[in-house]
């Protein structure tokens, strides 16, 4: 372990990340990460990480405040109740104790809020976000040769819309743009979509099992998808080169950014008062697969089925902690993580109560040509 | 303006090394768009070539930001914001695209954090001068305002503050007024909220503006949205008006379109050091619907965010 900065290197991004999802006992638990060695460098280049981002995965409502029982079934009821320990087995303890998880100090990465656009025809109060929209700011140069390209996929997600009434208007839909330097106006992209976001048929489909939530009712929307990672979901190498096919010379990246519409699939929630709180991002619920394709390292930049929220370090509705000095894991290093999890006493309206947290180390693998 | 720039700039000025006669002032340029659901041609900006520099002095644009302004009135009073998410936009320069010919949802273009504290988000917009403004002894800021949502019934009160320090003293300084509207005529704040009445430059380094109603039934706040404004220094500087926008906006931009420091609109940076302007030059902005709802139309507002270099 030790922080060094590399510089005159090709870098790729990197994240190494894990969901952990736990049903509550009446006993509190001390459970870790441990998901194949998820927080362990296993290729050969050192990755210098510089965003921990944590967030509650695969929840339908952000807060869920159900009449008889209180705010237990939403991301932040969990969020709010997990402390969690980072270190390096045998060497470093980053804290003492178990870091209440807003104890990892939230940067400003929110997007602006809906909720104070709610008037007597709209209930924005209860919708996901404003603007659907998710950004990662490569800090490190991402450069790519002539023809070089990325290939981005998207997976299925858990929590189809209410079955009555229909998802009125358009299913979620979700576009992409890879920011590029150069051009006229100092800056080209490429941009994709929108295609339409599937949503799972089978919690086999799901990357994270089936939603979870407090209320029943729920089932499949209207477009959905037996795969984890649907061919719909998928811009492929192909696509990337053909908006710029006569760019000449390496090509820097800037950054990525992702945009999921969810505008109908929230306000079917909504007029079916199917849940109590904000419905929460589909970024929360919806894995990424990323991989360079021709140049670099060709490898995932990722273990595939990373959740959207936590890769996306810059402008996301997960909790991010920026680094105030980087850390380098070296290849075959192994940062560990371990929860602790209060006891909960099951309720009537839900007999099992489960907590499900991810967490991600996000940075650049540092490679030599 | 970043704090090491500032800082950099003011141990500049008191040395003497930056008084090379270059003033600054912020531009603005401003546009609406009416986009219809039904409707899948391309929608152009209003005729005048908004978006081009028309002065003789270069200009540099760091922000580009857009917003819903208006519209929704057959279902939706004011327009959904998300609404936005179905609005595609792509700029043009000289048959070159930025970023893409492809139409991009518009929140794609959002690259800034700017989401702002819950209880001042609503109404409020608050603006970081990419260049400090010198406001002189003696000068004064004329500042003009109109709410639509602003009737005898729903008064709305706007608030603009300007925030700086002076250039001898470091000392920091506050301007600011309040107006309360009963129409949506235009109305100028009294410019002695704004006059400089010491004995030293004042550098002023942003701006907030905020919309509050002080009569009626809503709640506390206000979107910012309906809240339009224009500026101008009166003494020193150009003279001229901050915002340059179309004759149907009446040379006013949506409030919330200042907002890159923090507010509710879309921010996009622009990336490196930003566009240079020469006098003459300028983009083109086109519009597209993806997917409005059916009785859904919408006004996008947009606007490009700088300075020009005063010589």
């Amino acid at each position: 372990m030790s922080t060094r900065f590399y510089d005159g290197l090709i870098y790729e991004p990197r994240a190494f990340w894990d969901v952990k999802r736990v049903d509550a006992t009446p006993r509190p638990q001390s459970v870790f990460f441990d998901a194949r060695n998820a927080f362990m460098n296993g290729e050969r280049y050192p990755v210098e990480i510089r965003e921990i981002t944590l967030a509650p995965i695969n929840y339908l409502a952000q807060t869920d405040v159900l009449p008889t029982s209180g705010g237990r079934y939403g991301g932040a009821a969990c969020f709010s109740a997990c402390k969690a320990t980072i270190a390096v087995r045998l060497r470093q303890n980053y804290s003492r104790f178990a870091l209440d998880l807003r104890g990892y100090s939230p940067s400003r990465t929110q997007p602006p809020s809906p909720s104070y656009y709610s008037d007597s025809k709209k209930d924005l109060r209860r919708a996901s976000d404003l603007y659907g929209i998710l950004y990662k700011k490569f800090e490190r140069p991402f450069v790519l040769p002539e023809f070089g390209s990325v290939e981005l996929a998207l997976s299925s997600f858990s929590g189809g819309a209410p079955a009555p009434p229909e998802v009125p208007g358009l299913p979620p839909r979700f576009s992409a743009t890879w920011w590029e330097a150069g051009g006229l106006l100092e800056g080209s992209g490429r941009t994709f979509g929108p295609r339409t976001l599937l949503s799972a048929t089978t919690s086999a489909a799901a990357p994270y099992g089936a939603v979870i939530t407090g209320t029943a009712g729920t089932a499949a929307g209207n477009s959905t998808t037996s795969a984890t990672f649907p061919p719909q979901h998928v811009y492929t190498p192909r696509d990337f080169r053909a908006q710029r096919p006569t760019v000449q010379g390496s090509q820097r990246f800037l950054g990525l950014s992702l945009q999921i519409d969810q505008i109908d699939y929230d306000d079917s929630f909504i007029a079916a008062a199917a849940v109590y709180g904000p419905i929460t991002p589909l970024s929360m619920r919806t894995g990424c697969r990323i991989r360079t394709a021709d140049g670099g390292t060709k490898a995932d930049w990722w273990r595939p089925g990373a959740p959207l929220a936590l890769v996306m370090t810059h402008i996301t509705p997960a909790q991010v902690y920026r680094l105030p000095q980087p850390l380098t894991l070296e290849p075959g290093d192994q940062l560990e993580v371990e929860l602790e999890l209060p006891g909960a006493t099951p309720v009537a309206e839900q007999p099992t109560e489960t907590y499900s947290i991810g967490i991600a180390f996000n940075g650049y693998a540092a490679i030599e040509g | 303006m970043t704090t090491e720039n500032v800082k950099n700039w003011l141990v500049g000025t008191s040395k003497n090394v930056l008084m090379d006669g270059v003033l600054y002032e912020p531009r603005v340029y401003t546009d609406s768009y009416n986009i219809v659901n039904t409707d899948t041609n391309i929608i152009q900006g209003s005729p005048g070539n908004i978006f081009q520099n028309g002065e003789q002095f270069p200009v540099m644009l760091k922000w580009m930001t857009a917003f819903i302004t208006g519209g929704g009135a057959l279902d939706d009073t004011p327009a959904d914001p998300r609404l936005l998410q179905r609005v595609g936009m792509r700029v043009r320069y000289h048959d070159q695209y930025y970023m893409s010919r492809n139409f991009a949802p518009i929140p794609l273009w959002h690259n800034t954090q700017t989401a702002a504290p819950a209880y001042t988000a609503p109404g409020t917009a608050a603006w970081d001068f990419d260049a400090p403004v010198v406001l002189s002894s003696r000068d004064s800021l004329q500042v003009s305002v109109a709410s639509v949502d602003a009737t005898v019934g729903l008064q709305v009160r706007a608030e603009v503050g300007f925030h700086g320090v002076g250039l001898l003293s470091r000392r920091p300084y506050f301007l600011q007024g309040t107006i309360t509207l009963a129409s949506a005529v235009q109305t100028n704040l009294s410019t002695t909220f704004f006059r400089n009445d010491g004995s030293e430059p004042i550098v002023l380094l942003g701006c907030v503006v905020s919309q509050t109603p002080v009569s009626g039934s809503v709640g506390t706040t206000l979107p910012l949205a309906t809240l339009s404004v224009q500026f101008k220094q009166v003494g020193n500087g150009t003279n001229a008006d901050w915002v340059q926008a179309p004759v149907a906006q009446q040379s006013r931009v949506s409030a919330t379109l200042l907002g890159t420091k923090s507010g509710f609109a879309v921010v996009h940076e622009l990336p490196g050091e930003g566009w240079q302007w020469r006098p003459g030059e300028g983009v083109e902005i086109d519009m597209q619907n993806l997917g409005l709802p059916s009785a859904s139309p919408v006004t996008v507002g947009v606007a490009l965010i700088g300075y020009i270099a005063v010589q």
